[in-house]
């Protein structure tokens, strides 16, 4: 287990957060970060680990353990330095979207009416994210609401859609609902928010 | 000891400590995710007193990387003691380029105005706001507030707007017009004049609101719906001018300050100041387009 050094906590975090801020703004749209020689768990993507060192401390919780082994959690809470909870609790949660996880995913935090921020935000892992057309991709998404104009449309590789539905279904009665930021192989990301209407389309 | 100790912390960089930066900035994102609704947030002690513009100030701090223009007005103008002020706490805690250049600027810090020239996508506009709830008017205590939003509850704020329009036949809120986006959270747009409301609505820029003294964070997306509240027969309408053209470059589609000069004279001058200087060195600087400003007679 190796403490990171070269992701310094007052210049990098605040790009990256810009980085973050204008993925959130623009949802569906596809950000990198920049790259950093991490020396992360192969399993955990470095995109995921920026999100954390920019982003956590030992105010918030995370959960990484569902989808990942154990040695992912010790390496973000040496790095991160954020508390280690159970998925039902934890604001942040790192997990896989390769396999239909939606019995974890139903078990995520969205918050209540009355503090609807208190939900979680899931880091979900794929494997390829583009808005233009890929090579066989699990499904097409549109989206659509605040901070896109008209509608994105994203594909998506390494995505079990079952995952997507149940998003869907936690995010039926706005305000509350879980934010998504996806991850894949190439080091990008995209955001989709719970303010925002998912249209599915399958790849038939 | 205590002197002693202060000079080994190490250098912060804009102002505000690491932890509370990540706290403001996770915040900021979860008032992007629910537009228009006021996420709580720390709200750390400023070297200026709340109320004054901490909120702002905050979310600035939070938000600010060394390659970043910087620009602050303050009720319009690049001069007025807020804003110099502020401008050069900023400059003196991160470094960054300032300029006065409205198109120029990557974070734009505001009160009281949203520039007269159009924003774009590269922008982030932050507002310093002194009453973000929109519905203290109508409700004093807070736990009732939230209640009220979260379950949509507006009927008090639409029965004080036609209360207003049945004593004074019109609705009497000048600044601050209560506006309600992404067609769920009824949000305060801080006290900018209601000429400036429709610019918000699908606008292009990242716009931030930061309350210091009430201590919270609240969003508005780019291209996010934004609406003024109105009735079916009792229409939202924006500062009537009445063709006036400001006395020094005759333009009649800005809006305007009104002057009294030493002799008793009234001179009407655009407010924005950036804008103002613009139309003297005749760069024709383009205009935020919105329905109710198409309405208006064009140029001199």
């Amino acid at each position: 287990m190796i403490k990171e050094i070269v992701f310094d906590a007052v210049f990098d975090a605040q790009k990256s957060f810009r980085l973050l801020l204008d993925a959130f703004s623009h949802p569906g749209t596809i950000h990198s970060f920049d790259p950093f020689e991490l020396n992360q768990p192969n399993e955990l993507y470095k995109s995921n680990v920026i999100i954390a060192l920019s982003l956590f401390d030992n105010n918030i919780s995370f959960h990484a353990s569902s989808s990942y082994n154990l040695n992912v959690e010790n390496y973000l809470h040496l790095n991160a330095s954020a508390k280690i909870e159970n998925i039902e609790t934890a604001d942040y949660v790192f997990l896989n979207g390769q396999n239909d996880i939606s019995n974890l995913i139903d078990q995520c935090k969205i918050g209540d009416l009355l503090y609807p921020e208190k939900n979680a935000t899931i880091i979900l892992a794929v494997n390829t994210l583009s808005n233009d057309k890929i090579e066989q991709f699990d499904c097409q998404i549109n989206l659509s609401g605040p901070g896109i104009q008209t509608t994105n449309k994203l594909f998506i590789k390494g995505l079990n859609l079952a995952n997507l539905e149940t998003i869907k279904s936690l995010n039926q009665e706005f305000p509350l609902g879980v934010d998504l930021i996806l991850t894949d192989a190439f080091e990008q990301i995209t955001v989709i928010p719970r303010s925002i209407q998912i249209e599915i389309i399958q790849n038939i | 000891m205590i002197e002693e100790k202060k000079f080994v912390t190490q250098y912060r960089f804009a102002f505000i400590d690491e932890a509370t930066k990540r706290e403001i900035r996770r915040k900021l994102l979860k008032a992007i995710a629910i537009p228009g609704y006021q996420v709580p947030y720390s709200s750390p002690e400023m070297p200026i007193a709340r109320g004054w513009g901490t909120g702002g100030l905050h979310v600035t701090l939070a938000i600010i990387g060394p390659k970043d223009i910087f620009k602050i007005i303050d009720q319009g103008s690049d001069a007025s003691v807020n804003a110099c002020n502020l401008r050069n706490f900023v400059q003196t805690m991160t470094g960054v380029e300032t300029t006065l250049d409205t198109n120029k600027a990557t974070i734009i810090q505001t009160r009281h105005r949203i520039t007269e020239e159009v924003l774009n996508e590269d922008q982030i506009f932050v507002y310093q706001v002194p009453q973000p709830e929109p519905l203290r008017s109508v409700e004093r205590y807070e736990n009732k507030t939230r209640q009220m939003h979260g379950e949509a509850d507006y009927a008090k704020m639409w029965v004080s707007l036609y209360e207003q329009f049945v004593r004074h036949g019109d609705i009497m809120l000048g600044a601050g017009y209560p506006v309600k986006v992404n067609g769920r959270y009824i949000m305060a747009p801080s006290p900018i004049p209601r000429w400036d409301i429709p610019n918000l609505n699908n606008s292009k820029a990242i716009h931030l609101f930061g309350a210091g003294r009430e201590k919270r964070l609240y969003a508005v997306p780019p291209y996010t719906k934004v609406e003024p509240l109105e009735f079916e027969d009792v229409k939202f309408h924006i500062e009537d001018f009445k063709g006036i053209p400001c006395f020094r470059t005759g333009y009649k589609k800005a809006f305007l300050d009104e002057l009294y000069y030493d002799d008793g004279s009234k001179h009407y001058v655009i407010n924005d100041s950036n804008f103002l200087d613009k139309l003297v060195n005749k760069e024709l600087p383009q205009q935020h387009e919105n329905s109710y400003l198409n309405k208006l007679g064009n140029e001199a």
